[in-house]
């Protein structure tokens, strides 16, 4: 028995072991095929770890925003601070334990702090944080329910010692099971308000405003209001430039002498305009021309400070002198119509000067402020509630979040995704999809040309017709039909979505090769060793399996080789159109950053199509070498 | 020449019979899968509603039970103009539709587009014959993908037998690798990568290719300003084409001349002293003619169904735009026009080869 089994293994090795270590020799001897080997070897080790390694949930993940929330989006690489890029790194800091706990005016704190380092002058893409497990508690007190839920504040200490209150919130749910449920709380900016205030009050350069404003302490406070109000809202568009920035505010007075000017040419026109003898001409005159030297006045003071008592004299000498006119009816029609408009644009001038900053141009601009950051969730219960009682703290856990402006090998793309992860797991499905597709064709190509080209007659017609229709075809709207189609059948089921691709790809794929096969056994029939085989009584199986297929096999590999590589492009092409299957292929990943037409985020589009070009590229190599084997004429002399 | 004769009306009737199968098999994947019914099916649901949207609008005061009457008569309309009962109402079962989609064909009469996203192709409003639609497109794909072939066939028919020539030289080794290089890089890649940097960082070159269009529609209007418009746009997507297909052209090309170099009878001429000219004049192009003369045919012919996934990236009007649009949207007229256009193109193409082939191959007039 013993000695068999030894002959066997010692049949195996010599059959198969031995042409095929022969074969990976040849290959190597060739510069391409030593090139595309190591490629091959890198791929498959890859493939096997991600396989290896593989989430069962990887769909689920892939398709799940959530499952990305801590990380950036649309962020580079890291490494692009070697390129000279300043860099805001990425921090998720775990805490399962306050860093101090304590109790104060009735009620329980627990604080939770991460710090976080800015070196390089850049702003980190945001801040969050996630209280996981907060304890809610439902007491009995006078004989009704009560809820009672923890107040959590969410506040970054930055490097130039402002505090910023990013949010407060206080979750609550109506009905608690039992004493007391948990609950998770996802924390981020939305204290705009309080935010734009710190922010204002730290950075507006007091001295500056009183130079442009001058010291009315009521123009002041609506500067710095409106100021304020910029800043928040455009803090609603980019939160990152503010809370990571130090701001240059700088306040110029804009362009208020052109809405007097008119005022005054208007009540200088209805003077000159106003014969002597006009009835009461001689009341109405003095407050006219007092109310012009005002006009003239306030056009000659520096700030709004000084204009705004000039221009309240104006008003109160025109409100005279209007209400002179009307008793002794001095003025025509249009004077008093002139005079009247006049008046109401300059308490018009006066009222947005002391609500508005209409008269102000506001300019702020942000930088980088580098340094120490500290975030802190304070969680802190009434100490009503009955927290002794509960097993262990009554937060199970917080993560604070600081978002980099750069994420890991990769980048990410616009739901936060890490790049390097989804196109890692990519690898088994690329390979998969091209060795599937092209060892099938393969086979089937190899085996309908020998029968064709061997047996002849109606199987031979039969065969050559069939690949004279999948042949002619075009078989990319093929695909896509029948892609269309899967996605309908097989809703939600991308296995079978890919497999549908995959078939057809068999389907249509193998006419080539069973032509040339055909063409090969045809002239190899034609050999006197086979007509020998025959007259030996060798069956046509034997003949088939002994003599012709070993010779047509060497071609075989070689295209199947040559067609790994244009299944994966081809699948990779029908993602980028839009016929998925859902699996995080590489042209999954490329199809999405032309879905949302980002071009120019090249960690996008570049790491995808290199993976998918080296990975071809690697077969295509090996092909080259295999095929200067096959072919002799194709070897350098 | 009999026997010559005799090769091309068996290939004639062979290709005919293939043809014909593939306009059954489309027909068969159109409808017999029930993708066109549930195509229908959704159509039919969609205009009855803007029917009935319309009718309520003009007729303010009819009852549910008009509007319910209305209904049913507008089902019935549309179901029988989609071919999904007959004028006695019964129901068309999908093999007839599908025999029907094939006759028409073969008929050459594909029928009307309802589809907007597929005549704003052609910037006409629905409904529009279907060859019209192909013909107004087809021009575009002529200047994208079938001029990149030719572009490609004019370098590389002189340049891949100097190559082969030169056998194992630097220059040699140089196309071999940009030859395996491209092979491996997906074009529509290429073009993403190309646009990203020409069209969006650099701007030389446009990135919304669609307005191509109104360049050539109104072409008449300003000949020259329109042609210098048309080249700009052009230019990027051919230059892509060109640096990916000349890979396979160069590689195809020297290939074919290396086994040719390589048969004895060229070395035994060689070994005769004959000068190196008459060799390459009798002795190799007349025999690398056929399949040279085959492989580029073929390119120019494939190339009319234009390059799906690529026109894609750059949104470019041709073929390959109105296939992708006429199979997302489920227009099964336009789909079937477009398969037997281009299969008939290729099909012709290989009818062509065979009765070249009398003139370039000795062998097939002797056979």
């Amino acid at each position: 028995m013993a000695s068999r089994q030894v002959s066997m293994s010692k049949t195996i090795s010599q059959r198969y072991i031995r042409p095929l270590w022969d074969g990976l020799k040849e290959i190597w001897s060739y510069g391409t095929g030593k090139v595309g080997l190591i490629l091959l070897i890198l791929l498959v080790g890859v493939s096997v770890a991600a396989t290896v390694t593989m989430p069962s949930n990887l769909l689920a993940m892939w398709e799940s925003p959530a499952y990305w929330d801590e990380n950036p989006m649309l962020v580079p690489p890291e490494w692009v601070s070697y390129l000279g890029q300043p860099v805001a790194p990425q921090s998720v800091s775990a805490l399962t334990k306050p860093v101090s706990s304590g109790e104060q005016a009735g009620f329980m704190y627990y604080n939770y702090t991460a710090k976080y380092e800015l070196t390089q002058p850049q702003y980190p893409q945001d801040v969050t944080a996630k209280v996981l497990g907060a304890a809610i508690f439902s007491i009995q007190a006078n004989n009704t329910v009560k809820v009672i839920s923890p107040t959590i504040t969410f506040i970054l200490i930055r490097p130039d010692n402002l505090t910023l209150t990013l949010a407060t919130t206080s979750p609550t749910i109506s009905n608690v099971s039992g004493w007391y449920t948990r609950m998770d709380v996802k924390l981020s900016l939305t204290n705009y308000g309080g935010v734009g205030q710190a922010l204002g009050a730290r950075y507006i350069n007091e001295t500056q405003l009183a130079e442009v404003v001058g010291s009315n302490t009521t123009l002041l406070s609506v500067v710095r209001l409106g100021i304020m109000n910029e800043i928040v809202t455009l803090m609603r568009s980019f939160p990152q430039y503010y809370i990571f920035g130090k701001l240059v505010i700088k306040v110029s007075l804009g362009n208020i002498s052109s809405d007097i000017t008119p005022i005054y040419q208007q009540v200088d026109s209805v003077l000159k305009s106003l014969p002597e003898t006009a009835p009461g001409a001689n009341a109405v005159k003095p407050g006219l021309s007092n109310a012009l030297s005002s006009l003239q006045a306030a056009l000659n003071a520096r700030t709004p400070s000084g204009m705004i008592p000039y221009l309240y004299s104006a008003l109160g000498n025109l409100t005279q002198a209007y209400a002179m006119s009307i008793a002794y009816n001095t003025f025509s029609a249009n004077q008093s119509t002139t005079l009247s408009s006049s008046m109401s644009s300059l308490s018009k001038i006066i009222s947005d000067l002391e609500t508005t900053t209409k008269y102000y141009n506001i300019d702020i601009q942000t930088q980088p402020l580098t340094g120490s950051y500290v975030a802190q969730v304070i969680v802190s219960y009434s100490t009503e509630a009955p927290l002794t009682r509960l097993p262990g703290l009554p937060v199970s856990s917080v993560r604070i979040i600081f978002k980099g402006s750069a994420y890991g090998l990769l980048g990410t793309d616009d739901i936060g995704r890490d790049l390097a992860v989804i196109l890692y797991y990519g690898f088994p499905v690329a390979m998969a999809i091209g060795l599937t597709a092209a060892i099938a064709t393969t086979l089937i190509g190899l085996v309908l040309g020998v029968i064709s080209g061997y047996y002849g007659g109606y199987v031979d017609e039969a065969i050559q017709r069939t690949v004279d229709v999948i042949g002619n075809i075009p078989l990319l709207p093929i695909l896509i039909l029948l892609g269309q189609i899967a996605e309908l059948v097989f809703v939600n089921n991308p296995f079978m979505i890919l497999m549908t691709i995959i078939v057809v790809l068999i389907v249509f794929g193998w006419g080539g090769l069973a032509i040339t096969v055909r063409t090969m056994t045809l002239s190899i029939k034609e050999e006197p060793y086979i007509e020998a085989a025959l007259a030996l009584g060798a069956s046509n199986n034997r003949v088939i399996m002994k003599h012709i297929l070993p010779q047509v096999a060497a071609y075989g590999v070689a295209s199947m080789v040559f067609s790994v590589p244009s299944a994966i492009l081809t699948e990779a092409g029908l993602s980028v159109l839009g016929i998925r299957s859902g699996y995080p292929t590489w042209g999954a990943v490329l199809s999405r950053a032309r879905d949302s037409n980002r071009y120019d985020v090249w960690w996008w589009i570049v790491p995808p199509g290199l993976l998918i070009s080296i990975t071809s590229l690697a077969f295509v190599l090996v092909g080259l070498a295999i095929e200067k084997m096959v072919e002799p004429r194709l070897r350098t002399l | 020449m009999p026997g010559a004769g005799r090769v091309i009306v068996r290939r004639a009737i062979l290709l005919t019979i293939a043809f014909i199968l593939i306009v059954i098999l489309t027909a068969v994947i159109l409808e017999g899968t029930g993708f066109a019914q549930k195509i229908y099916q959704a159509l039919v649901i969609q205009n009855v509603q803007a029917d009935i949207q319309a009718f309520i609008r003009t007729h303010p005061g009819a009852t549910p039970a008009d509007i319910q009457n209305y209904k049913n008569q507008m089902t019935f309309y549309w179901e029988e103009y989609y071919g999904l009962i007959d004028a006695n109402g019964n129901p068309v079962p999908p093999y007839i539709r599908m025999w029907k989609l094939v006759f028409n064909s073969l008929k050459f009469d594909f029928g009307y587009t309802n589809q907007e996203g597929i005549t704003a192709l052609v910037g006409k409003l629905p409904p529009q014959p279907v060859i019209t639609v192909i013909a107004g497109v087809l021009p575009r794909t002529i200047l994208m993908a079938t001029l990149a072939e030719a572009i490609c066939a004019v370098i590389a028919l002189p340049l891949a037998p100097r190559i082969a020539y030169k056998h194992g030289s630097v220059w040699d080794k140089v196309i071999v690798s940009y030859a395996a290089l491209f092979n491996a890089v997906p074009v529509w890649w290429l073009a993403m990568i190309f646009l990203s940097v020409f069209g969006y960082t650099m701007r030389i070159f446009p990135t919304n290719y669609r307005a191509l269009m109104t360049y050539i529609n109104s072409y008449w209007d300003n000949p020259l300003v329109n042609t210098a418009y048309i080249a700009w746009y052009a230019t990027l997507p051919v230059i892509t084409l060109v640096i990916a297909f000349l890979s396979t052209w160069l590689y195809s090309i020297r290939a074919m001349v290396l086994r040719i170099v390589r048969e004895d009878y060229v070395v035994v001429a060689k070994a005769k002293g004959l000068p190196e000219k008459d060799i390459a004049r009798k002795y190799i192009v007349r025999v690398m003619a056929p399949p040279i003369v085959t492989y580029v045919i073929l390119a120019l012919a494939g190339s009319l169904g234009g390059l799906i996934i690529t026109e894609s990236i750059f949104d470019w009007p041709g073929m390959g735009t109105l296939t992708y649009a006429a199979i997302t949207t489920g227009d099964v007229n336009t789909v079937m026009g477009v398969f037997f256009i281009l299969v008939l193109v290729y099909i012709l193409a290989r009818l062509i080869l065979e009765i070249l082939y009398i003139y370039l191959d000795p062998r097939v007039r002797y056979r």
